[in-house]
């Protein structure tokens, strides 16, 4: 069968999409695959009214860094949605009032976004006649984040025009109720892939083969498939087929992506990276489902591919694309590649610089790990640094132990993207109070991207049982501005969003919370808390901005074994221990003093009986406060 | 006992000279023509280097020597001449210290260098107009290269509007990395020529009385954070 697989906006256009090359792998060399990335192609639309534009003149602003804020910062609000609803339902109106509001909300300038909405159904046309122009029999379309109206708007079209091609719909929008709803409400799509695609999407293919006298019996055997019947009723096969395992996972091919935006006038402004699918599924969440994790129990079960593997397909993507930037779209890092696959990377001796979403539980070691292998930016699900939310959230980590990964994850120079949650049912204004306090002796190591309320999102365990504190949750109203035709009861099942009454924390926290977090972005690059060890004596240096620059030294071995000790969270007491079981004579009351010592200079982090050390190995060659310059940022005009 | 001391300044030779009679700082003497034959950095203290530029027949130290300072200690670098050492060895010096990211103070006059093709490099702390032009223009990360698996990348941002390559082509590749080091072209064959004049042209070499020297520096170090937020 000829298949185009179609990537709409709003995908992010800095790295091939993750379904479509998954896909497109899986399905050769049985069909015949193409690959239209309409990301790429509604970017240089904007860009090419960008260039149309006179000076001052809001159109000049319709440049790939617009497309890219809508894509990463405009999902929660449904603005990528909104700004396509035009192209799909047609009228003269201009952007809605909801939607501009929506924008303004997340700091983009509705005047901006008029124009994309303006531009919207121009593009949809031409995309279907390009897809159409392909002269494919089936088009699947991926949904994932801000994708779902704009596909919708272009398989409107080819429903209209080239009524013979078999549409399909796919990616985590089609998950679950939300496939059947989107299903049930546009006759539009023939079909829904729901879940990993792979093996429903080559079976579909085949059923759309085979004798029509035998396709109902073969479509009807598909896990997950939404479908039709002959007399036109919506049929949706329950979910839950053999998940594949890591081995099965084919190799992303990302050659269409690479051949697409090769000669783009995009390709100017963005630095194009690989995308390396090297696992699925979460093996912590598989046993302790993170409460505000909108991950499905269903796709859970953690996957990875073979360490040989991920290295020969990094080490043949790096080669056939002559790219060195590696994103990945896995959910946590497979534990066992820091002694397999990094080390591997470190011996190649190549500049790597790959983004991973790892768990919280570092040891230097591992930090090490990461930096030599080319691994400089992570995301280690932090969340918080008081011990009860972490609880709460089921995170299996403590306060002082993320402390002590901001500080190891600095040490090594690794940039770290983490989220400060709020609002779990349980946890006190003490939990953010006592971490406030502290946040100065931070400075040194990198703040949250920002302080967020946790949002009930279909598939985390506050969603799937409200008992746990979220019992009202409705849609998030732009669901029904987005799908003004939807009843009530669709609209709950198409929703991935929900919104509740806060719970937790009040506002006034929340806003003290970012008011520190303000005031440790501006500290961070000029901070630093670090040591050195000579003849055996521990010397310090503070440099935090928000303390008296002060030098100290550790003179006596036993304290210079203390405070090694400290560089785990402990409590008095399990120092103490600690100290005992090396052979060092001190007491309980000893260790306690000594920690008092140390926090009256600012030098531990304190939270639920537990200290931390804060400081970092000194190295003069860690480059702070200052921002490689990209091809957007030295020629933009604006 | 925590014992407080006096802060230091450990970002320059001044400050660090300044904090006499401590155990953990110190201001050593090195001449990088001894650091070049071998000498190593006695493991210790911070460590602040005033390092003589090596004299006529002597070598500028390369990675291997370079790479070692920070672990035993370094935390910095005066380069100290009378006269200014040959422009492709300082050159092909600066690229190697702006690649490994010790602090380098050093200065002179620079008029006579084609200073805008250098503005990437790690800039002279005083000098003449050019070397105030110098510093004034010097940012991280305007002009590097990456190591792949056969080939290099290299990011220009030294001037509008900016230029990305990547070099995989043998030979062309070969060259550049022995432009590493100053290579006499006058008998250079044919080929190397050709190689030569590519880069040249694209300026990510240059060319200075007979010898040539590459020009963008490893990037070792990507920044914290590597996003501008």
């Amino acid at each position: 069968m000829r298949v185009t697989l179609a990537v709409m906006p709003w995908h992010l256009m800095t790295a091939p999409n993750g379904a479509a090359s998954v896909l497109a792998a899986a399905l050769d060399p049985d069909h015949d695959v193409t690959t239209y990335y309409g990301s790429i192609s509604f970017a240089e639309d904007m860009l090419a009214e960008a260039g149309t534009a006179a000076p001052g003149d809001v159109k000049a602003r319709l440049l790939p860094e617009s497309y890219m804020y809508v894509a990463e910062e405009g999902f929660t609000g449904g603005i990528g949605e909104w700004l396509f609803t035009g192209a799909l339902y047609g009228g003269s109106g201009g952007l809605p009032s909801a939607a501009a509001r929506a924008c303004a909300a997340i700091g983009f300038d509705p005047g901006v976004a008029a124009e994309i909405f303006r531009l919207a159904p121009a593009f949809a046309d031409r995309a279907a006649a390009e897809i159409i122009a392909g002269r494919p029999d089936v088009v699947g379309f991926t949904t994932t984040f801000s994708q779902t109206v704009p596909s919708l708007a272009v398989a409107r079209r080819l429903r209209a025009l080239a009524p013979g091609i078999t549409i399909v719909f796919g990616g985590s929008n089609c998950d679950d109720t939300m496939g059947a709803a989107l299903h049930r409400n546009f006759p539009e799509i023939d079909y829904v892939v729901r879940r990993e695609g792979e093996a429903p999407l080559r079976a579909l293919l085949e059923a759309l083969a085979a004798d029509p006298a035998d396709r109902p019996g073969l479509l009807a055997a598909i896990p997950g498939l939404c479908w039709r019947d002959a007399s036109g009723t919506a049929r949706a096969v329950p979910e839950g087929g053999v998940l594949p395992s890591g081995a099965d996972f084919p190799p992303m091919d990302q050659d269409a992506y690479f051949d697409r935006v090769e000669n783009s006038p995009v390709a100017d402004y963005i630095q194009p990276a690989l995308m390396m699918e090297t696992a699925r599924g979460c093996w912590w969440g598989e046993r302790h489902h993170c409460t505000f994790c909108g991950l499905s129990d269903l796709i859970l079960p953690f996957r990875s591919k073979s360490p040989d593997r991920v290295v020969a397909e990094l080490m043949e993507g790096v080669g056939r694309h002559h790219v060195l930037d590696v994103l990945t779209t896995d959910n946590i890092v497979d534990k066992t590649y820091f002694d397999t696959v990094f080390p591997e990377l470190e011996k190649s001796d190549l500049d790597l610089r790959i983004m991973y979403e790892i768990k919280a539980n570092l040891t230097p070691e591992k930090a090490r790990s990461l930096r030599t292998a080319g691994v400089i930016q992570v995301q280690p699900g932090i969340e918080n640094l008081h011990s009860l939310p972490l609880k709460l959230m089921r995170k299996g980590i403590t306060g002082a132990s993320n402390v002590a990964s901001l500080r190891d994850l600095q040490e090594q120079g690794l940039t770290v993207l983490w989220n400060y949650l709020v609002g779990f049912p349980g946890e006190t204004v003490a939990c953010y109070e006592e971490v406030i306090a502290q946040i100065p002796l931070l400075h040194h190591l990198q703040p949250p991207l920002g302080a967020h309320r946790i949002a009930l999102e279909r598939f985390n365990p506050y969603f799937d049982d409200p008992e746990m504190g979220f019992r009202e949750r409705r849609p998030r109203a732009w669901y029904r501005g987005v799908f003004p035709h939807f009843g009530d009861a669709d609209l709950t099942d198409v929703a991935y969003l929900f919104e509740t009454p806060d719970r937790g924390v009040g506002g006034t926290t929340l806003r003290n919370l970012k008011a520190a977090f303000d005031h440790w972005r501006d500290a961070y690059p000029g901070s630093s808390l670090t040591h050195r060890a000579v003849d055996g004596r521990l010397h310090l240096y503070d440099r935090r901005t928000a303390c008296a620059h002060a030098d100290h030294v550790l003179d006596e071995p036993v304290e210079v074994a203390a405070y090694a000790a400290l560089s785990r969270g402990r409590s008095p007491e399990s120092l103490a221990r600690t100290l005992a079981s090396a052979g060092w004579p001190v007491d309980a009351a000893w260790s306690s003093a000594f920690v008092d010592d140390l926090a009256d200079l600012g030098l531990v982090y304190r939270e639920s009986g537990r200290a931390v050390t804060l400081s970092t190995e000194h190295d003069p060659t860690l480059v702070k406060g200052t921002a490689i310059p990209t091809p957007a940022m030295v020629g933009a005009a604006t | 006992m925590i014992r407080d001391l006096s802060p230091v300044d450990l970002t320059s030779a001044a400050g660090v000279a300044a904090a006499s009679g401590r155990t953990d700082v110190r201001v050593l003497e090195l001449p990088l023509g001894d650091l070049a034959a071998g000498t190593a950095v006695p493991p210790g203290p911070l460590t602040w280097l005033r390092a003589a530029a090596p004299g006529p027949g002597e070598a500028f130290p390369g990675d291997e020597a370079l790479a070692a300072l920070p672990a035993a200690g370094v935390i910095g670098m005066t380069l100290e001449f009378d006269a200014r050492p040959e422009a492709p060895a300082l050159i092909a010096f600066l690229v190697r210290m702006t690649s490994l990211g010790l602090p380098l103070e050093w200065g002179g006059p620079v008029a006579d260098l084609p200073c805008e093709l250098l503005v990437h490099l790690a800039p002279p702390s005083h000098g003449d107009a050019a070397a105030d032009a110098w510093r004034a223009a010097h940012r991280y990360g305007l002009c590097y290269w990456r190591r792949g698996n056969g080939f290099a990348a290299v990011q220009d941002l030294r001037a509008e509007p900016g230029a990305r390559y990547v070099i995989h082509e043998p030979d062309v590749l070969d060259l550049f990395h022995r432009l590493a080091d100053p290579l006499d072209v006058t008998a250079l064959p044919a080929g190397d020529r050709a190689s030569l004049a590519d880069l040249l042209d694209a300026e990510l070499a240059v060319e200075i009385g007979g010898s040539a020297v590459r020009l963008p520096y490893r990037l070792r170090r990507w920044p914290v954070p590597v996003i501008d937020f």
